[in-house]
């Protein structure tokens, strides 16, 4: 048909080492290390496993990914998704039973962040993961009575 | 008659002991410390250091929670907002409309689309409290 998709398969019995990018879908069922980047949709298989940083439009896990996750629209992890890595998105949805070690952003800051990032480009500062800065939880804290040291 | 039972888990000394099914608080046999083991309902703000139970934890849609630790053996299930380090001995679940910032560690999680995360770490699943392995869990 040709209102069809045009969808890139990685099939499972693959091994790739180094960056991919597509223009369009993409389906990962194989092994991938190095770096994805789609414009399209991008969905990582149960019998996939990634030791990548990921960006996309809207990425599916089902399957093993270690590295960071940015989606210029949403992250949808299933039961059988085991992600480690941190997750930007505008969207997360994450169903139960799915494994998620990371740091997480999520909402209309994300969606900022990206778009200042270069439109999906990694906001990442490294290969280890540290680009989001310890969350602080804001405690109202009790003023000190005056002249008590 | 035999009254109906719960195992449930000190958040101070990790002691498990079994308590009456409707008991609200009571002290650890072990530590001899407090204990909440009820079931929380935040309706409104509340901002606390700590917030301990060892029973569950429900933020509802005007709810708001700033705490430095939140601590619910039973899972946690928030529809406002929440401000804390979340560690969790249930399931999590995060709401389409609601706000969370902070930590969370959990055994599992459900996150519904059109909630609000800022900068948390999430360790999931996570059995810290260990009760994973509680009777009833």
């Amino acid at each position: 048909m040709a209102d069809a998709k045009e969808t890139t398969v990685i099939g499972p019995d693959t091994h790739i080492k180094g960056d991919m990018s597509f223009d369009s879908t993409a389906r990962i069922m194989g092994n991938f290390e190095g770096r994805i980047t789609a414009k399209g949709d991008l969905q990582i298989t149960d019998t996939a496993t990634c030791k990548a940083s990921v960006e996309a439009t809207k990425v599916q896990v089902d399957g093993m990914v270690d590295g960071n996750v940015t989606a210029r629209d949403r992250v949808e992890l299933s039961s059988k998704a085991r992600l480690k890595g941190d997750v930007v998105a505008t969207r997360l949805i994450v169903a139960e039973g799915a494994s998620f070690v990371g740091h997480c952003t999520v909402g209309p800051e994300a969606a900022k962040a990206i778009k200042s990032a270069g439109g999906g480009g990694s906001l990442s500062t490294g290969d280890n993961g540290e680009a989001h800065p310890e969350p602080k939880v804001v405690i109202p804290q009790r003023a000190e009575p005056a002249g008590r040291r | 008659m035999a009254q109906a039972q719960r195992t449930v888990q000190c958040y101070h000394c990790r002691h498990r002991f079994p308590v009456g099914a409707r008991a609200m608080t009571l002290s650890c046999p072990k530590c001899s410390k407090a204990l909440r083991v009820d079931d929380i309902i935040i309706k409104t703000v509340e901002a606390v250091r700590k917030l301990q139970t060892c029973g569950s934890l429900t933020v509802t849609k005007k709810g708001r929670i700033i705490a430095q630790h939140v601590e619910a053996h039973g899972g946690v299930e928030c529809e406002g907002i929440m401000e804390a380090n979340v560690l969790s001995g249930g399931p999590v679940r995060i709401a389409a409309k609601s706000h969370w910032k902070g930590d969370c560690r959990a055994p599992s999680v459900s996150i519904e689309p059109g909630c609000v995360i800022t900068g948390g770490m999430f360790v999931i699943p996570d059995n810290t409290l260990g009760l994973a392995d509680l009777p009833g869990a």
